[in-house]
């Protein structure tokens, strides 16, 4: 387990090496934040002197070393933009993102998990039916649709929920959190929902062919032919059997949700990192962009290792590697 | 579109406007303030809340016509000096006194920033010294005869030297030091999110309506017209072309919009150096000179264009047409130079003249995520100039590459502000001849130069008498549009979208200023 783990670490700390060699030089090819950054009314003397207070004057390796020595100490640089250490910046915003894309993971457990074992369970009927369409459904519709689509229905039309914005936040540990009161509820069940349709129609039809597969085992008949309770069957037996594939698939999930929310944050206006990771690249803010992507590695590598541990939770006949 | 005596009614909502008693107001707006240091950015969405915060020497009203500010009076004290006498008993939001010395602070900070993108210095650039004759006298001594100088100095925000000395950029977004003596006080400034700010009842200005008001950022355009459609905000800045039809037509929302300061416009590379691989022969051989360089092939692209049709059909009625870099009303606009006619015959004459019967070919750049529907626009152009034989491709790209290859182009599309609200931004920045030690032309990267221009530039800034001024700058207008140094297209127009019952003199220079929103 131990090995296990300082594997875990070294690659992932590679991985983050290698990132930010490819920001560094990415970045360098696509132009200089220099031209973004200043009013077209700026004099000679205030470009060179943001050129030089941004160390741009350097030499790329120069920059690249002076980076490394700066991550060795913990930090990641200034924004070139805000003018705030950017791991401040993109911590500052990631609860937003967080609150957002965990709620909308639950909700597609939720959701998705009842309709898929109603869906397996009895495949033949209408509802199922019904439901398997419905999933198809969740995954073709593009998100920045299915949002404005609830925006014009439930906001404009209806005017039942916010159009946008995160609305009040409770500070708890420095950090305000909007689950906590109803305003900020109501403003996130919107952009939650659209969030999450994808993730729905995943968990839907993971569930279903789990369920389906379980059903026709072995085990499941044994359980039938020893006249257990269908409920009995269902939430014991099959239940854990068809978590595994589903706790993959949701690990994953919520990496990619965090990582990849903006499309979602830019139409609801929700003040996440999604939106700062674009303005960023937009005026080619490279600590923040690197800081980000740091951050992005470290999450998915987190995750992978808590999906590791459940997996040897489920089923204890699988190992880990090096173990 | 709605074109109102703008100062009129600016003076006569603020006469009728009856202050509400405990009234918020939410605001919608596209671009995001990246700081509440006034002296951090100089840009729109900054500027917008400095404006409220903190107040200038001078200001400027909707129409950008120059008012008093902190300044009750100014006078130019010989050639090289001018004297600001400050209006007395103002309070800082902390109750302590302005004072001259606050001013003084004020100049040596606005300067230098560190770190900062700034962008205020060109402000200041004619400022020799800076002296506070007494509490509220300020002498400013210039270099060169500077009769700009009030003018310039309402894009500088006051700031105080007992909350200012030694605090940096986070101090002012903490706001420890975001002590100013504006119409609002600072509450709150989540970055990227909203800005809070609360009623200063001691400001000396006009009665303002509202206790509290929020600046929320909804940088989609489609966002911001579904938040106001769903009333979760009382106005909007910029609302996309597309949609002002739907706001329109909605009960309990109206629309106002004014042609703003912003002159979009297409510039040309007389060099012959990478420009070169964007122009080629009628059959793409190697060419030896810049047609560009040519006069006639200048005016030949300008007549070649219909301003008016693009202007009416790709920008939808939100830009007006113009032959200059002004709109109507503002110093230095010449009711003479007129909106260049489009003819096609006449353009290619000056071609064959020039030297190009079968016409060249010719890459015209733009970015594509900087002004709005300028991609469509460019493809407009180049359909109009492949039509007098110059085959014309575009290519479009995003700022930050643009930005930094923009000096290699053969011609581009750009737009500018025209911060110091006249012809002068245009005529020092990009059409001056880069010259550091003049301070001329720091954002000339076309490589135009025209000596000329420059000393009729020069001699126009030295100019005390307002009226004699103004003639001047138009002569150099004149003389750089008749070089074709660069072809104005339009002016954007600035709209706004609020609820029923408010009104906002819409201001040509883009900003949205909580504190002149009135209630009818």
């Amino acid at each position: 387990m131990t090995l296990w783990i300082v594997q875990r670490t070294l690659q992932a700390a590679l991985v983050a090496l290698a990132m930010a060699l490819i920001v560094f030089l990415g970045l360098n090819l696509i132009g200089s934040p220099i031209e973004t950054l200043l009013p077209p009314e700026a004099t000679h003397e205030e470009r060179l002197r943001l050129i030089a207070d941004l160390g741009l004057d350097q030499p790329m390796h120069t920059q690249f070393f002076l980076f490394l020595k700066g991550m060795a100490q913990g930090n990641l640089g200034i924004s070139y933009v805000y003018k705030e250490p950017a791991i401040e910046l993109i911590l500052s915003r990631l609860p937003a993102t967080l609150e957002l894309a965990l709620f909308a993971v639950l909700l597609s457990l939720v959701i998705g998990f009842p309709l898929g074992l109603i869906a397996g369970y009895r495949p033949d009927s209408f509802a199922a039916k019904a439901i398997m369409t419905g999933s198809i459904l969740g995954f073709s519709l593009p998100i920045f649709w299915v949002g404005i689509l609830l925006i014009m229905v439930f906001s404009v039309t209806l005017g039942w929920l916010p159009s946008s914005g995160r609305g009040s936040t409770v500070t708890i540990l420095g950090v305000g959190w909007s689950f906590l009161t109803w305003d900020g509820l109501r403003h996130m069940i919107l952009p939650a929902f659209s969030l999450s349709l994808f993730n729905i129609s995943m968990v839907t039809r993971l569930t279903e062919s789990g369920v389906r597969e379980a059903m026709s085992s072995e085990y499941v008949k044994f359980a039938r032919a020893k006249g257990l309770s269908p409920r009995r069957i269902m939430s014991v037996h099959v239940f854990k059997n068809i978590l595994i594939p589903i706790v993959t698939v949701v690990g994953l999930d919520i990496g990619t949700t965090i990582a990849f929310s903006i499309v979602t944050e830019t139409i609801f206006a929700w003040p996440g990192i999604g939106k700062i990771i674009i303005d960023s690249i937009a005026a080619l803010d490279r600590p923040v962009i690197v800081a980000y992507l740091m951050l992005v590695v470290l999450m998915f590598v987190l995750i992978n290792f808590v999906v590791d541990i459940l997996y040897r939770i489920l089923d204890p006949r699988i190992r880990l590697q090096g173990e | 579109m709605k074109l109102r005596p703008i100062l009129l009614s600016a003076l006569c909502a603020a006469a009728l406007a009856m202050p509400v008693n405990a009234e918020d107001l939410m605001i919608g707006v596209g671009g995001t303030a990246t700081s509440i240091d006034p002296h951090f950015y100089n840009a729109s969405p900054n500027n917008s809340i400095a404006m409220q915060i903190f107040d200038r020497l001078t200001e400027r009203d909707a129409s950008g016509q120059l008012l008093p500010g902190l300044a009750e009076r100014w006078e130019a004290v010989g050639e090289l000096q001018w004297r600001f006498l400050l209006r007395p008993d103002i309070k800082w939001h902390d109750g302590e006194a302005f004072t001259a010395d606050d001013v003084v602070f004020t100049f040596d900070r606005a300067r230098d920033v560190p770190n900062s993108p700034g962008g205020f210095g060109g402000f200041l650039r004619a400022v020799a010294s800076v002296e506070a004759a007494d509490d509220a006298t300020v002498l400013i001594t210039t270099k060169a005869p500077a009769p700009n100088l009030p003018g310039d100095l309402a894009n500088i925000a006051i700031v105080s030297r007992h909350a200012g000395e030694g605090a940096d950029t986070s101090d002012y977004n903490s706001g420890k030091a975001a002590i100013g003596t504006g119409a609002f006080r600072f509450k709150e400034f989540r970055q990227g999110d909203q800005i809070t700010l609360e009623r200063n009842p001691d400001w000396w200005g006009h009665d303002v309506a509202w206790d509290t008001v929020t600046y929320r950022v909804i940088s989609s355009a489609g966002g911001r017209t579904t938040a106001m459609l769903a009333g979760d905000v009382d106005i909007i800045d910029t609302p996309a072309a597309a949609d002002l039809e739907r706001l329109r037509s909605t009960a309990g929302i109206s629309v106002d919009s004014t042609p703003g300061l912003r002159v979009i416009y297409l510039v040309g590379s007389p060099l012959t150096g990478a420009q070169m691989q964007f122009i080629r022969g009628p059959n793409g051989e190697d060419l030896s000179e810049n047609p560009l360089a040519d006069v006639r092939v200048r005016k030949a692209l300008s007549i070649a264009l219909n301003r008016q049709a693009i202007v009416d059909r790709i920008m939808e009625g939100t830009a007006t047409a113009s032959g200059q870099w002004l709109p109507e009303g503002a110093f230095s606009y010449s009711p003479d130079i007129a909106v260049p006619e489009q003819d096609a015959e006449a353009a290619k004459a000056l071609l064959a003249e020039a030297g190009y019967p079968d016409g060249f070919r010719l890459t015209v750049h733009v970015p594509n995520d900087r002004y709005p529907n300028a991609p469509a626009v460019v493809q407009a152009v180049a359909q109009m100039w492949t039509r007098i034989g110059v085959q014309t491709t575009v290519e479009s790209l995003p700022w930050i590459t643009y930005s930094a290859k923009m000096s290699e182009f053969a011609i581009k599309l750009l737009g500018l502000g025209n911060a110091t609200f006249d012809a002068s931004s245009m005529l020092i920045n990009v059409l001056g001849t880069a010259d550091k030690e003049r301070g001329l032309g720091a954002s000339n990267d076309s490589g135009y130069s025209n000596p000329k221009l420059d000393e009729m530039t020069a001699a126009a800034l030295s100019i005390y008498d307002d009226a004699q001024r103004e003639q001047a700058l138009i002569a150099a207008v004149k003389l750089a549009l008749e070089d074709g140094a660069i072809l104005p297209l339009y002016q954007q127009t600035n709209t706004w979208a609020m609820r029923e019952g408010l009104t906002y003199a819409p201001r040509i220079d883009e900003r949205t200023l909580a504190k002149d929103i009135m209630v009818k």
